[in-house]
């Protein structure tokens, strides 16, 4: 994402417009020398002057990016790209947003005009691939990555991909002849560790833990282990161990966001509310843009008979993911809490049909996916 | 795109949601430390000495095709000769490939003596089908209980004509419906009060074997990575339907006029009908699998509003979608309302909800103490006062819907025990893990659960279906000295069944609540005289509160005793119960 964003600095500074070319100049140099807020006031200032400023838009998107701030950086790069529709960067770096959204079925088309636009965009191929693994599109994924493999037999990035895909395809010798070719490309402790996420991304939750683990006993510092093992033990509810990793990450770097909002949310899930809000806090002062963190404060305060706290976390909640109907759930109890009963059941309405659309989604008749339970 | 961007991305997109750490695979909480009082009550599975033999044949034993073999059905603890012993009616599925000879839904006729004798072909109840669920009650106001089946493709009514036999009435009734539906909860209910008992009926999911996959036709119907059957998700649900009795032994549909039908999305299972928020007229609640639970709310004008979710019925406590397959409904805090347990999947806790009034209800699984069990996938459920000490205690049947997958997960066992919470009062519970006998720790693949006194000697039984195995009957053996009040609600003015009737016993400071009501457990129906424990208490007094409006209060009432009430006589009866 870095090299992406570098992309979008490099490839606008030359059309800046002349009246702001200063301030856009001094925008640049604090967006590189990571002085944000005057970065941001800059390309504001260009804007007003010149709304269509396609290169202050787009840093603008990187400064929203890199604050985590997402739905400005969406609508930033949206604005970008009515002026530019094949601007390769802009594409790419919107795409990457959706993707750290989860919001892969957005991220895909993105990334596949991109590689329309260029079908040796390296990048943008990878990502295309990432998606449609998501996506369960597991059969065009694997054709991609084959290919990228063909083309690029020891890229790390490119075999963890590749084995990740298989492994979700449930082809497991395949990605065993994978992974060992990542191991040696990559040396053992890195190949671990992404052998563990791997398993972790395809749910196979108890193998991911035996390659974190491994990755300890053969590099206790191995930066980021601590808070994969503690991802696994959340997803196989052995919340004393997640804990335990999360804490130890904490005391390494306090200001860990994940660590900070996977510590809270756990502590929110089992009900030790109190103890959850600090996290929370600290998750969501490092990240604004995400909505978890405000809807594990606005359960919280709920709990904690503080409707009226709930209610504003809950709202804030819901817009930066107004598809999420557990949100609209904890805020229409934390409305009628506080006796907003028509707002309340507004929210409780949206609930349903949210639910409605999920369902709706999946079912069989037309020509979707079937499940279980 | 470097390998450091390429894992930042990932890590990105792994973030959690609320998904991933709510109720669908929560862990269950810790359990504390064990209470260490004596519990009175032990349960025994008789049904072999009691002549229940006959395995319900239910799809495969090894391995199923479809959900239709997965789902299984009730059973109904029923007094079908009004001989004053309950009689039991266990219903069927059958095999895409062929029962077994002699399969069919069963009539047992209580011997008085501890056996049943079969008595299905005299009956004329022989009947092989996928059948669901079943409700009991007196349709015609002939004085005699009829029998309403559900199924898929299609439903049945059967008349009792009161001499031992029943006939098939669903066409004449008009309740032969268009097109194949696979109908599960159904309950009598006289929503509007008029005398006659009306129809509500739950489905799950439009099912037809042409178009759902079959086990291992579709990659993504996988249980921890073995081919399953598929659904519900991925299938159509249906909507329910309501019949309004003409009074002239006839049905009419009125589910699209009484806004029944409004309610879509849900995959309809165990249907109860009573009035949980007091106000005389009766609400439909409706367990859902995967999907909303539904809340029907009458307007007393001909027409009901769906209002679960306000409810706080529809989803749990995180507002996530459980999946609701029974019902036990009972006053288990004794504040003299009634309260909803309701069972779910394996992974997840079941619900407790107690009424509070305007405001609907309150999810109090986890601060009861329930949040300990998590561990199977939950049937027929009931809130019933085992040890008759005049607390209602949560009992539920489990076991697995795929049959397959134990091969390769013996941690996911096909067959599984039976789930017991002591009530500690205070609205608290304390699961009983060897405490409540050998019938409870027997592990079956169990749907099906009705409670009732089989053997009339003042403590309630536990009749259960098991998917190929014949049913379990659990005897109930209380020690002590613990009493209780059994209560006989003869209706003149209102349904002669006393749908509706409620009851609420006061004893020795403190007061319970209890209806007659037309199912529950899972598609299945209780024994409609309402059984009190008393604990110590040699007299209770009894408020009784009948669908026509009429109110009795009877103070003083003797312990031990099976009490006769007429609607407009009062106490007719009241006979000593030997144990």
């Amino acid at each position: 994402m870095k090299s992406a964003a570098c992309l979008c600095l490099c490839g606008f500074f030359l059309w800046a417009a002349e009246p702001a070319k200063e301030v856009f100049d001094r925008a640049v140099r604090d967006l590189a020398a990571g002085n944000y807020e005057s970065a941001e006031r800059g390309f504001q200032t260009v804007l007003r002057e010149q709304p269509r400023h396609i290169a202050a838009l787009s840093n603008l998107g990187v400064i929203y990016s890199r604050t985590n701030r997402a739905d400005q950086a969406i609508g930033v790069y949206r604005r970008a790209l009515q002026a530019s529709p094949d601007d390769k960067a802009i594409l790419l770096n919107l795409g990457l947003v959706y993707l750290k959204q989860e919001a892969h079925a957005r991220a895909l088309p993105l990334f596949a005009r991109v590689v329309a636009l260029d079908p040796q965009h390296l990048q943008a191929r990878q990502l295309v691939a990432v998606c449609r693994t998501y996506l369960g599109q597991l059969a065009p994924a694997i054709q991609d990555l084959e290919a990228l493999h063909a083309a690029a037999p020891r890229d790390e990035g490119i075999l963890f991909l590749l084995g990740f895909s298989y492994l979700k395809n449930h082809e497991a010798e395949k990605a065993k002849a994978i992974f060992q070719l990542m191991f040696e490309a990559a040396g053992p402790v890195r190949a671990q560790f992404l052998l563990g996420k791997a398993n972790y991304e395809a749910t196979l939750f108890p193998q991911a833990e035996e390659s974190f683990l491994e990755v300890l006993r053969l590099d206790p510092s191995f930066p980021g282990v601590h808070l994969e093992l503690a991802k696994v033990y959340i997803s196989l509810r052995r919340n004393d161990d997640a804990a335990r990793e999360l804490e130890l990450v904490l005391k390494e770097n306090p200001g860990d966001a994940d660590a900070s909002y996977f510590l809270g949310g756990l502590l929110a899930q089992t009900d030790r509310y109190t103890e959850a809000i600090p996290y929370l806090e600290r998750a969501k002062k490092a990240k604004p843009d995400f909505w978890a963190p405000y809807f594990y404060l606005g359960k919280a305060k709920l709990r904690l008979e503080q409707p009226s706290e709930a209610v504003v976390l809950l709202q804030r909640a819901v817009k930066l993911n107004p598809d999420e109907a557990s949100a609209y759930y904890q805020l229409g109890r934390a409305l009628e809490a506080c006796g907003r009963d028509a707002e309340a059941r507004q929210a409780l309405r949206r609930v349903r049909e949210l639910r409605a659309a999920a369902l709706e989604a999946t079912t069989l008749d037309e020509g979707k996916v079937v499940g279980i339970r | 795109m470097t390998r450091r961007d390429l894992l930042g991305a990932l890590a990105a997109t792994s973030l959690p949601a609320s998904g991933q750490m709510a109720s669908r695979g929560v862990k269950a909480k810790a359990r504390g430390k064990a209470s260490g009082l004596p519990f009175h009550s032990s349960l025994s599975d008789v049904a072999s000495a009691a002549g229940l033999t006959a395995p319900v044949i239910y799809g495969g034993v090894d391995s199923n095709t479809y959900i239709v073999e997965a789902i299984g059905c009730g059973a109904a603890f029923l007094d079908y000769d009004n001989d004053g012993w309950l009689d039991i009616l266990v219903l069927t599925g059958t095999r895409w490939d062929g029962a077994p000879p002699g399969t069919t839904n069963r009539l047992y006729k209580n011997n008085r003596n501890g056996t049943f004798t079969d008595v299905t072909e005299h009956a004329g109840l022989t009947r092989l089908g996928w059948f669901s669920g079943v409700t009991v009650g007196d349709y015609n106001n002939d004085g005699f209980e009829d029998i309403f089946i559900t199924g898929w493709p299609q439903n049945i009514l059967y008349r009792n004509n009161g001499d031992g036999t029943f006939t098939d009435v669903t066409r004449q009734a008009g309740l032969v419906h268009e097109g194949d539906r696979w109908g599960t909860g159904c309950t009598f209910v006289d929503f509007d009060r008029d005398g006659n008992l009306d129809l509500f009926i739950s489905n799950y999911v439009k099912f037809d074997p042409k178009i759902v996959p079959a086990t291992g036709q579709s990659e993504v119907c996988k249980f921890k990575g073995v081919p399953v059957n598929c659904g519900p998700r991925g299938l159509r649900p249906e909507t329910a339907m309501l019949y309004r009795n003409n009074g002239k032994g006839a049905f009419t549909d009125i589910s699209v006029p009484s806004g029944i039908a409004k309610a879509a999305g849900s995959y309809g299972l165990t249907t109860v009908a009573a009035d949980f928020d007091g106000d005389g007229w009766p609400e439909i609640y409706v367990a859902c699998d995967s999907t909303p639970s539904l809340f029907f709310q009458y307007n007393r004008d001909g027409t009901f509003t769906e209002n679960g979710m306000w409810m706080g019925v529809a989803l749990n406590e995180d507002g996530q979608e459980q999946a609701g397959m029974g019902l036990g409904i009972g006053d288990f805090n004794l504040d003299g309302t009634l309260g909803i347990l309701k069972t779910h999947f394996i992974e997840d806790t079941p619900a407790l909800y107690a009424y509070r009034g305007k405001r609907g209800f309150q999810d109090v699984t986890v601060r009861s103490g329930l949040g300990v069990e998590t561990r199977y996938v939950s049937w027929g459920a009931s809130i019933l006062d085992l040890d008759n000490d005049g607390y209602p205690d949560l009992f539920w049947v489990t076991g697995s819907v795929y049959p397959e997958v134990e091969k390769k997960f013996p941690e996911y066992p096909h067959r599984t025990p039976r789930v017991l919470f002591r009530n500690l009062g205070a609205g608290r519970f304390e699961e009983l893990l060897e405490e409540g006998g050998p019938g409870v720790g027997a592990a079956h693949c169990s749907r099906g659960c009705a409670f009732g006194d089989f053997d009339n000697d003042g403590d309630l039984d536990l009749l259960i279906v098991n998917l190929n195995e014949p049913p379990s009957l659990l005897r109930n053996d209380v020690k002590g000295d613990n009493r209780w009040l059994k209560l006989m609600l003869k209706a003149t003015k209102s349904n002669r069944s006393a749908i509706g009737a409620r009851a609420l016993v006061r004893y020795g400071g403190r007061q319970q609540l209890q209806e007659v009501i037309g199912q529950a457990g899972f598609l299945s129906v209780n024994d409609r005289r309402l059984h009190f424990g008393l604990g110590a208490e040699q007299t209770a007094d009894v408020e009784v509160r009948w669908p026509s409006g009429i109110l009795q209060n009877f103070k003083g009432v003797a312990s031990n005793h099976l009490v006769t009430i007429d609607e407009t006589r009062g106490i007719v009866d009241s006979q000593p119960l030997k144990p």
